[in-house]
């Protein structure tokens, strides 16, 4: 992500690399700290001066942030980088959703650094990991020295810049139901880095639960199941189609911005439904 | 010994040195006790500067010096002196450096730079080009009257915001409609593009304790900066030294004057090396960038397809500084009959000052500007009289030999051959045939766009060239052209090589080591496509000079007539008797007999070119302005998705008359190169300004330049061999013409394929799909369903 920016150095600050997450909470409570995952995006805000916090913690060496587990719930540590999920191939089976969504975002650079907690606490609107989460219902382990609470990553991000987390607490975790076996994630970019949208399809076929979120049309993803748009998985898939493209049209918002009109995102959202629902239903 | 390598595919000379990140760039160089400028830049548009306070700038920790406009109080520039080193008295677009903070650390520059603070009185800035030339728009520079150029070569007209006003008329375009059939009349527009090189623009600048100054800049053309610079600062020309490595992309941005002159009047004022680099939003918002274009033509023809008349009015979105636009719009119009014979013409071409971001020359140079309308009027026209594109323009090509330009230039007979490029296009696409879409609800089009382009230059644009042979009988070649990833040097490395018969690594052009003004010989300008072939004919020169001195050694040593000694695979010998043979470097320092005796001396040949009955243009725009042509042209298959707007380019064929291929390799990395950059600015690329004059995307982000993942799956080219008569081996110039044709080839195809009209760049998938759907919204809902039933297809 960025602005632009005047600069070509960083604020000063000081750096930390806690070994654990305590150690991690008492240098948060000196106010004024940011953590910091693959840097990625940090750094680039840090050098547009959109945050210039004097204590970067990096959260890379603590040993309960990392690993990927795939058994019973999927859990995702936050140090955990892209590319260690896109090499992931059982991930793939059991999560196309998010696997998919992964391979998209930015290119193999910034994914061998970027972590995909940091693309979720970047809080960015046309970032794919939220997007994908947000189908998947996954939660985030909120954790600080006052405990752990869950979010669910749909409430997690509120809008441009901004999370649902208070300044002393860390993203531990996301976890979410192994059961979405069934899903895809396309993504449409035209002249831009970044979703002007995207459609993510998670698909339980053991439930019958299929949920579908709408990413870049608004500040945050936008969720909704068949069965809010009136159809299910039992419809012809052109049926299914109609619907939700006309639930697009109608339920969800859609502002203006600089990748696209409300009125074209909600296009392509629809064109996208059709390629994501071939390839699921 | 390969002695032949004219047309080869050989790998540019500094190859090696890029892909292992050796070659040292301009920001590679460091001096001592070198300071660091950060700038403060305008946040208006347009604004009255009431007071600039750097009291608490200059106690920051680190800082030596702090500047603002009224240090330097005058005016620099190449064919108009509009520009001040910062701004004076009033700013006039959001990026307009005002003031510039100098430290002995970037970031003590930088953090010192927030401290600032600037008592603006905002004016009623003017964005649009259009409104800027109405009666009472408020002016941009209200001084234009005071302001130096290039008189007898651009009409500025004070009081006004018009910093040129170019006239082109043939004979008379009233009755030319008149006597026409079909008349096609648009207005096209191009917004400012960025030229978004690699490498940002920096110098590192240097007052000498003895009053020479030295300066290292990522430039392009080592002279112009020099002579620019010392005739704007009152240097005297030879005690300004300027060195110009090898460069990370220029495409016009580096041409002319940068910031060089800032960065030296810093570091006469503070007797220190100043290094002044910018960072990527400042190349975005701060330097120049491409004019923006809106143009409104009218175009009529007789039912047989003849181009009777053309009457276009180009308004040339210049921004705050005009100093190359002002011979940008120029060349728009002198040059806005592009490769066809139009029996009646009135162009009025006007480079415009707007309060947005000031523009210069970039790659192509006013050619993409006019083809984009032009050869779209030929697609359009073809439709309205029942032609096919293809036939409308063999109807209308120049034809060498017979045709005369608007300028009144005749096209001769060695220009090239525009129907054989036509003919290579048609063929190499496959025009006429269909081919099937990837998906129901796509499209599959081809299109295609011819073009024509000379250098842009004065009259007196000259080259020069030496070449010594060392005491090995290996040979450097010295010119003054620079090195930004285009190929002349190792063009001219072949061009040497084949010459004296020795394999191109014997040959060493030390561009490769950086130019500077004191050790190379004068170009004008690394700019026009003209390097190859202005550099080149110096060069062949030099090479029959040294060859003299060499035939006049040999001639004693051999005791044969002068003109019977061939120098030829690196040998030296009398054409007569062949078996006595001497190696070039036998005579390399003069030619020493077995007693000791020499004649000759060291070998050391010298060229030079200047164009030849070159004019000025007359107020008519007549004259004789331009040294050689290079026709060409672009065919592209696009897939059109009905659904999103989205254009992909499937294949592409470019085609060019190059005279005379020198170097296959670099010649394609021209093709394919120009290709995606003419594609970028096809369908992505954009400078997006808000209602107040502020750039929403300045960076790599949001002004999207092609990707990997956007190219096309195939890109040919065709190259055809008419000897330009005074080229370097028949040779012409190709760098810009590579994506002149680009954008009107995909408009066209979309035209063709969908009759749907875009007039505007870029065409991307939202300005694609909002055309559709004004003009043909029966195929976004037709497609809409082709998609929904082969859903059901597979689902079944
Ligand atoms: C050129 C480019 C292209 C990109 N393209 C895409 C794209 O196509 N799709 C896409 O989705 N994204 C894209 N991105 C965004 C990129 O994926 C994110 O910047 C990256 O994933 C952030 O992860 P990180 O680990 O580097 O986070 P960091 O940069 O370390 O952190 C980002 C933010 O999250 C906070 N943070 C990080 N971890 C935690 C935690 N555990 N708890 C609390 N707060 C935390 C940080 O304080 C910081 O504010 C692109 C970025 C760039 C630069």
């Amino acid at each position: 992500m960025s602005f632009g920016s005047p600069y070509v150095t960083l604020p000063r600050f000081s750096y930390l690399r806690p070994r654990s997450l305590d150690e991690a909470f008492e240098a948060l409570e000196g106010g004024n700290a940011k953590v910091m995952a693959g840097g990625i995006g940090l750094l680039n805000f840090m050098k547009e001066r959109l945050l210039a916090p004097s204590v970067v913690i990096d959260i890379k060496g603590i040993p309960e942030l990392s690993g990927i587990r795939l058994s019973g719930d999927v859990r995702i540590g936050a140090a955990v980088r892209l590319v260690e999920l896109e090499e992931n191939r059982s991930l793939e089976l059991i999560a196309p959703t998010l696997y998919r969504a992964v391979r998209q975002i930015a290119d193999p650079i910034i994914r061998s650094s970027a972590t995909l907690v940091g693309d979720v606490c970047e809080a960015i609107p046309w970032t794919d990991g939220p997007t994908a989460l947000a189908a998947l219902d996954a939660s985030a382990s909120v954790v600080s020295k006052n405990g752990e609470r869950k979010v669910k990553v749909a409430d997690l991000v509120q809008g441009l810049g901004q999370l649902a987390i208070d300044e002393n607490e860390i993203v531990k975790e996301i976890t979410f139901s192994s059961g979405y076996k069934k899903g895809t994630y396309v993504k449409f970019s035209n002249a831009s880095e970044y979703a002007l949208a995207s459609v993510a399809v998670a698909y339980s076929p053991e439930s019958g639960i299929a949920r579908v979120s709408v990413g870049s049309l608004a500040e945050k993803p936008q969720v909704f199941t068949l069965e809010d748009a009136g159809t299910s998985p039992d419809e012809e898939v052109s049926a299914m189609i109609r619907k939700v493209s006309s639930y697009i049209e109608s339920g969800l918002s859609a502002v203006d911005d600089i990748l696209g009109s409300a009125e074209f995102k909600k296009q392509v959202a629809k064109a996208l439904i059709i390629k994501a629902f071939k390839e699921v239903f | 010994m390969e002695e032949n390598v004219v047309g080869k595919r050989v790998p540019q000379v500094d190859s090696w040195l890029k892909v292992t990140g050796t070659l040292r760039y301009s920001f590679d160089i460091e001096l001592p006790g070198q300071l660091y400028v950060a700038l403060v830049t305008s946040r208006y548009a347009h604004a009255r500067i009431r007071s600039v306070d750097t009291s608490d700038a200059i106690k920051s920790p680190g800082i030596v010096g702090v500047f603002t406009g009224k240090d330097f109080p005058f005016r620099i520039g190449l064919y108009i002196a509009d520009r001040d080193l910062l701004a004076t008295n009033k700013v006039r677009w959001v990026g307009h450096p005002v003031a510039a903070v100098v430290g002995t650390s970037m970031a003590a520059a930088e953090e010192a730079a927030e401290k600032v603070s600037v008592d603006y009185e905002p004016l009623e800035p003017v964005l649009d080009v259009e409104k800027a030339i109405e009666k009472g728009a408020p002016l941009v520079h209200e001084d234009m009257a005071s302001y130096n150029y290039y008189k007898g070569f651009i009409n500025p007209v004070p009081g006004t915001n018009i910093a040129n006003d170019f006239r082109l008329v043939k004979g008379d375009v009233s009755s030319g409609f008149a006597e026409s059939n079909v008349i096609v009349e648009e207005t096209f527009k191009i917004p400012q593009i960025n030229h978004a090189p690699m490498e940002v623009q920096n110098v590192l600048a240097y007052w000498r304790p003895d009053d020479y100054v030295e300066v290292w800049t990522s430039a392009q053309s080592p002279f112009a900066t020099r002579y620019l610079t010392a005739a704007s600062l009152n240097i005297p020309v030879n005690r300004l030294i300027v060195h110009v490595p090898p460069a990370g992309g220029g495409f016009g941005l580096k041409a002319g004057i940068g910031w060089e002159p800032l960065a030296i009047m810093i570091s006469k004022s503070l007797r220190r090396p100043v290094k002044l680099v910018l960072s990527r939003s400042e190349q975005m918002t701060s330097a120049p960038s491409r004019d923006g274009l809106v143009a409104n033509v009218k175009a009529g023809f007789s039912k047989d397809g003849r181009f009777k008349a053309y009457e276009a009015t180009f308004m040339m979105d210049a921004g705050a500084y005009a100093d190359y636009t002002v011979n940008v719009a120029r060349t728009t119009g002198y040059s806005a009959d592009g490769a066809y014979d139009i029996e009646n013409i009135s162009v009025k071409s006007l480079a415009i000052y707007t309060n947005k971001i000031p523009t210069t020359a970039m790659r192509g140079f006013g050619h993409p500007e006019n083809h984009w309308p032009l050869e779209q009027v030929m697609d359009r026209a073809a439709d309205m009289l029942g032609l096919d594109p293809v036939k409308i323009r063999e109807i209308n090509l120049h034809v060498p030999g017979k045709s005369v330009r608007g300028t009144g230039e005749p096209v001769r007979e060695y220009d090239g051959n525009p129907r054989g490029v036509l003919e290579a296009l048609v063929k190499g696409i496959g025009y006429w045939e269909v081919e099937k879409p990837s998906e129901p609800w796509k499209v599959r089009a081809k299109g295609l766009a011819m073009l024509v382009k000379a250098p842009s230059q004065p009259p007196n644009a000259g080259a020069s060239a030496i070449v010594k042979i060392d005491e090995d009988g290996t040979i450097d070649v010295i010119t003054g052209t620079g090195s930004m990833g285009q190929g002349t040097p190792t063009s001219l490395a072949i061009i040497a090589a084949e010459a004296f018969g020795v394999p191109v690594e014997k040959v060493k052009v030390n561009q490769l080591e950086g130019v500077s003004t004191d050790q190379n010989p004068y170009t004008w300008q690394t700019v026009g496509s003209r390097g190859l072939y202005s550099d080149g004919i110096a060069l062949l020169r030099a090479i029959e000079d040294a060859k003299n001195q060499i035939r006049e050694m040999a001639s004693a040593v051999f005791r044969v007539p002068k003109d019977d000694i061939e120098i030829r695979g690196g040998q030296v010998y009398p054409r007569t008797h062949p078996e006595h043979r001497l190696g070039l470097k036998d005579f390399a320092m003069g030619y020493t007999y077995p007693n000791g005796n020499t004649i000759g001396g060291p070998v050391i040949g010298r060229g030079s070119y200047a164009p030849v009955l070159n004019t000025f243009l007359d107020e008519k725009g007549h004259g004789h302005n331009t040294v050689f042509h290079t026709y060409g042209g672009t065919a592209v298959e696009v897939e059109i998705d009905l659904l999103t707007g989205e254009v992909r380019v499937i294949k592409v064929v470019q085609a060019f008359d190059v005279g005379r291929v020198i170097n296959l390799l670099t010649l394609e990395g021209q093709a394919f190169g120009g290709f995606i950059m003419g594609m970028g600015s096809a369908l992505y690329e954009e400078i997006k300004f808000d209602k107040q004059g502020w750039v929403l995307n300045p960076n790599l982000t949001h002004y999207y330049v092609p990707r990997i993942t956007d190219l096309p799956d195939e890109i040919d080219a065709v190259f055809l061999e008419t000897p330009q008569m005074d080229g370097p081996l028949g040779a012409r110039g190709i760098g810009e013409h590579v994506m002149i044709a680009v954008a009107p080839a995909i408009s066209n195809a979309i035209y063709r394929g969908l009759k749907v009209k875009l007039n505007e760049i870029p065409m991307n998938a939202e300005r694609v799909w909002k055309a559709i759907k004004e003009q043909r919204p029966e195929l976004i809902s037709s497609a809409f369903e082709q998609a929904l039933s082969r859903a059901e297809e597979i689902h079944v």
